[in-house]
């Protein structure tokens, strides 16, 4: 059965439930029942360099984890340097001489109760259901069986300094040269994201096997 | 066969009757006087003894020991004194002299077919009243029960050298001693048998100890290793230190004709703070068990010697049932011998494990249908090895058990209708755990079989062409037959042959107790299962796994770090793999299923170091190739599609170290509990116990510089059911802007049992009272009395990641086309600091 061909090519088709209705969130006597089924509940956060990074230091001298010194690189002014977050720089044709760059990417979000588990579905929409040799296509319960993911959201997501900068560079390493030294290294940074406080991420994130 | 021939060429034989002045004839009241004063002393030049062959013979199959020599070189003569003491107890003494023996070959023969296991020779030195070695005592007598009593009899060797050699390649152990001290035994003659009583706890009957100053090898058959001759690197100094007692029965007849039954119920321990458990050595540094006890039970073992359909004989060592309980109080690992002694290393933590072996059916793929099979529990050594005309080959066939989960009704209001139930592991399970600063993670419910050959070989390189193959064509993603390196490596080669297995976890539970009080709360075992072994995957120990091995592992003497250690090289298929991403106790979760893991490895090795242990993978290239990621049941599962990951790392290293996560801040960063917290962040301490494992990953990549990286390099790829295939190419780490790859990527864990915050639907914080949560009560905190949960901190770190491109293509041969052209990453410290607790 193919439950969506729409979005057969998406790494993992998941739906966050609040906006679709036919996902129903699992309710607290749903939980009940499948409780102890293996599944764990998790507290903890992930970040991106909130102690710096291994290539760069905004303070020079510095050493890295194995004794060797790091490049000195500061993200931020010169009476309050900061550390440079993560750099993540794609060229997208070979052709071309730009990249694309998030640079200083850092911060992290915590959570309290993400839950993980593997969970039986009866049903499930079928969005290539069609009655008219595809002329229209209603999607439409049908049954599935099938053991999906179930990705309990953890209700608030705590996001601690996270930020990065969008540019546009002329080298995917920072500071390099693009040809060996003939041209410098330019970077123009085109806006930079920032953000702090919590967020309200309610209800559940089913991952369902597609083929 | 030989003729046997026993020669005493020098026999020196001087009796003496103590306190006989007169041949005179005693009455029984002179007898009755004199009891225990007489007795004979006997010197003894044995010079040399020689036997063509010595056998023993069960069901027309032999043990043969050939070209035995006993030499006594040094002219040390060994006294002997048999004397009846005052007690009547007949005691046998023999202070040893120094002698060398040798024999050509141990081997076993049938009536129709001959193999040999190894030769054999060594050189011991005489008594010793220092350290009681060159002694061995017999005594005897009666307990007033009708028992034969032989406390006190002892026997203590010292080797210079014993060398065990294989087609003249040898292991040799340096300054070698054992020993064994009766205290308290007996020997009770029942109707079946005979039972040997060493005691109680209390009364603990043997003592056992075990020390070598380094295990080598000598490689060169030309020039073997003398006895005086300095020995080549070592695997280091290894001493084992054990009481004993308990009983064990023997009686006649093994499981098939001729042989030996017996029922062991006995516990080995060191609870001695002096003296350590198990000590190894490697170049200074130390592993180091402290407090260890293990108890071994069975129902009843036999011991055969059989032959096979085909002539070839064979030991055969069978028990329908077999429990060991391990418990290790403190391991130490890394730093000097000094520093534990001047107590400036903290241990790792305690380890406790269970492990029960029993007959029983299984699941298993025959001809592709899954069918239920005994499976036994057996090892069948044979003669012979797979390589030259010595060596040893086994068979072994075991089934390791757990008891289902307990399903716990709870009644949280006491009005006696059940409101919830949730499954704790079950008492009787096989399971290993790991107490961290006084808290419990237990990983429960194993459940296992293994089966196929194992064959152990010295072996020594003699062809270096084609070292370096890639059985893996990525051109058409099949792998050759041929599992890459015909030839041998130096060292002592373990081979496997279609060795199948398969294994599962119920899952993780954590508590404050270990007890196995079913009315205790804190117990790990009344605890719910939980998942949580889905964070060590980073170090790809699966949750569940089903597997067929073929290859071989090469260990030779000699680290890479230092003088001592071990070097390894190998090259290994694993073929019709079902490894679980994320498994619950019904084998429901996401499976990667038909893998095929095919990895090799040269000059690796494992040492031990000032951190801890320390494993090199060495040059190492391996194509993991997935057929189905599937969720649900491993068989009937929807699938994903396939993918491969091709792997080429020159220099990574995993290094376990004792000591967790230490202090964390999470949600906010600062190092002190007043820094953390006034960034908004909640403060850890995880305690100095805990595990840490780094791996450093060092990717090479193929750029026609390095001939023995070619046809190999790091890639991923994707196929859809669909034939859509997304694949990441040619992934290698460097060190920016500079012109090395010493960083590498890098993936630390860090392993603890530590509390954590848990809300219920309202979001209140909870706690855990009595197996149930309840919220937080006023001045209740996360540190003192959150739930327990199985912390795992994880952390990703580079200085660089090169990928030279994404591409996709509509189907796995048709023309790729690239979406991205490069991907670089830089400075990245990714952290995932992550606390499971079960869901309720």
């Amino acid at each position: 059965m193919t439950i969506t061909k729409h979005l057969s090519t998406l790494l993992l088709p998941f739906m966050a439930l609040p906006v679709m209705a036919e996902l129903k969130p699992i309710t607290d006597s749903d939980l009940t029942e499948i409780s102890g089924q293996g599944g764990v509940y998790l507290s903890g956060e992930i970040a991106i360099n909130k102690d710096g990074g291994p290539l760069w230091t905004a303070t020079p001298g510095e050493l890295d984890d194995f004794g060797n010194e790091k490049v000195y690189r500061n993200c931020g002014s010169d009476e309050s340097p900061e550390e440079c977050g993560l750099r993540f720089a794609v060229k997208l044709n070979s052709n071309s001489e730009g990249w694309y760059v998030l640079d200083d990417l850092s911060g992290g979000f915590s959570f309290e109760g993400l839950t993980l588990r593997t969970e039986n579905r009866a049903t499930a929409i079928d969005y290539d259901y069609t009655t008219d040799g595809g002329q229209t296509y209603t999607p439409t319960e049908v049954a599935f069986d099938k053991e999906i993911v179930v990705i309990g959201l953890p209700g608030t997501v705590g996001f601690n300094n996270f930020k990065f900068t969008y540019a546009v560079a002329n080298n995917g390493e920072w500071g390099e040269s693009p040809d060996g030294g003939v041209t410098p290294f330019n970077q123009t940074d085109l806006f930079g994201i920032k953000l702090d406080g919590d967020i309200t991420l309610d209800g559940n994130l089913l991952l369902y096997p597609v083929n | 066969m030989k003729n046997t021939t026993i020669k005493i060429s020098a026999l020196a034989l001087a009796v003496m009757a103590q306190n006989g002045y007169a041949l005179e004839s005693l009455d029984d009241h002179e007898m009755s006087g004199i009891s225990g004063q007489s007795g004979i002393a006997i010197e003894l030049n044995s010079g040399d003894i020689s036997a063509g062959a010595v056998t023993y013979t069960q069901d027309d199959v032999s043990l043969v020991v050939n070209d035995l020599l006993i030499s006594d070189q040094t002219g040390d003569p060994t006294y002997i004194t048999m004397d009846v003491e005052g007690d009547g107890d007949f005691v046998y003494r023999a202070e040893l002299g120094a002698t060398e023996f040798s024999a050509d070959s141990i081997g076993m023969s049938s009536a129709t077919q001959s193999a040999e296991f190894y030769g054999i020779r060594g050189r011991t030195q005489g008594y010793n009243a220092a350290n009681e070695t060159g002694l061995g005592i017999i005594s005897i007598g009666d307990d007033g029960q009708g028992n034969i009593k032989v406390d006190g009899s002892q026997l203590g060797l010292f080797y210079d050298r014993l060398h065990f050699s294989d087609d003249g390649m040898e292991i040799i152990f340096d300054d070698l001693t054992l020993s064994a001290v009766v205290n308290y035994g007996r020997i009770i003659n029942e109707a079946d048998g005979l039972l040997f009583d060493f005691g109680t706890e209390s009364n603990r009957g043997l003592e056992l100890n075990f020390d070598v100053g380094a295990i080598a090898m000598g490689l060169d058959p030309n020039n073997p290793v003398g006895f005086d001759d300095a020995i080549p690197n070592a695997f280091g100094a290894l001493s084992i230190n054990m009481q004993a007692y308990g009983t064990m029965k023997l009686s006649g007849g093994g499981a098939i004709g001729e042989g030996i039954t017996f029922i062991p119920g006995f516990t080995l321990v060191n609870d001695d703070s002096d003296v350590p458990a198990v000590k190894y050595v490697d170049d200074g540094f130390i592993l180091l068990a402290e407090n260890l006890t293990g108890v071994f039970s069975s129902t009843g073992m036999t011991f055969d010697f059989e032959e096979d359909d085909a002539g070839w004989p064979y030991m055969a060592l069978r028990f329908q049932d077999l429990r060991i309980n391990v418990d290790l109080q403190n391991f130490y690992m890394g730093g000097t011998e000094a520093e534990y002694l001047a107590g400036e290393m903290s241990p790792m933590g305690s380890f406790r494990g269970q492990l029960i072996f029993e007959d029983g059916y299984v699941d298993k793929v025959v001809d592709g249908v899954t069918t239920s099979v005994l499976q036994e529990n057996y090892i069948h050594v044979y003669p012979g090895g797979n390589y030259g005309s010595q060596g040893i080959n086994t068979t072994i066939s075991w089934n390791m058990v757990s008891d289902d989960f307990r399903v716990i009704e709870v009644d949280s209001d006491e009005d006696g209708i059940v409101d919830y139930t949730y499954n704790a592991p079950s008492f009787d399970s096989t399971y290993i755990a790991i107490q961290d600063d006084g808290n419990w993670v237990f990983f429960n419910g194993f459940n296992g079989w293994l089966e196929g050959d194992i064959s152990y070989d010295m072996t020594r390189q003699t062809d270096t062409t084609n070292l370096y193959l890639n059985p893996y064509d990525p051109s058409t993603g099949t792998f050759s037959d041929s599992l890459g390196y015909e030839g041998q490596y130096d060292g002592l080669r373990i081979e496997m042959s279609d060795l199948k297995g398969s294994y599962s976890f119920a899952g993780v539970s954590v508590g404050t107790s270990a007890s196995e009080d079913p009315n205790d709360p804190d117990s790990a075992f009344n605890s719910p299962l939980m998942g949580g072994t889905e964070l060590l995957l980073a170090l790809e120990v699966f949750p569940a796994y089903d597997f067929t091995i073929n290859g071989n592992v090469t260990v030779e003497a000699g680290g890479l770090i230092g003088q001592n250690g071990l070097t390894l090289n190998s090259d290994i298929r694993v073929t019709d793999a079902n490894a679980a991403m994320s498994v619950d106790e019904y084998g429901k979760g996401v499976w990667l299923t038909g893998v095929t893991y095919d990895f090799h490895t040269r000059d690796g090795g494992i040492d031990v170091t000032e951190d801890g242990l320390t494993i090199s993978k060495g040059l190492s290239w391996s194509t993991l190739k997935v057929q189905d990621i599937r969720f649900g049941d491993k068989e009937t599962g929807e699938s994903l599609g396939t993918f491969t990951l091709e792997r080429l790392e020159d220099g990574t290293t995993i290094a376990v170290a004792s000591g967790g996560a230490g202090q964390v801040c999470i949600g906010g960063t600062g190092a002190t509990q007043g820094a953390c917290e006034s960034d908004g962040g909640r403060f850890e301490d995880r305690g100095e116990e805990g595990l840490t494992i780094k791996v450093n990953f060092i990717f090479a990549e193929d750029d026609g510089s390095d001939p023995r990286y070619a046809g190999k390099g790091n890639s991923f790829s994707w196929t859809q059911p669909n034939g859509t295939t997304v694949a990441l190419n040619n992934l290698s780490t460097s060190d920016g802007s500079a012109d090395t790859n010493d960083y590498g990527l890098n993936v630390d864990l860090s392993v603890d049992v530590a509390r954590t915050a848990v809300r219920d639907e309202d979001g209140n914080l909870v706690k855990l009272v009595n197996g149930d949560y309840e919220p937080f009560e006023e001045g209740d905190t996360i540190a003192e009395n959150g739930p327990l949960g199985f912390a795992v901190f994880g952390r990703v770190h580079f200085k660089q990641l090169n990928i030279d491109g994404l591409t996709l293509a509509a189907t796995p041969t048709s023309d790729p086309k690239t979406v991205i052209n490069s991907i670089v990453i830089q400075n990245a410290d990714i952290q995932a600091n992550l606390t499971a607790t079960p869901i309720r």
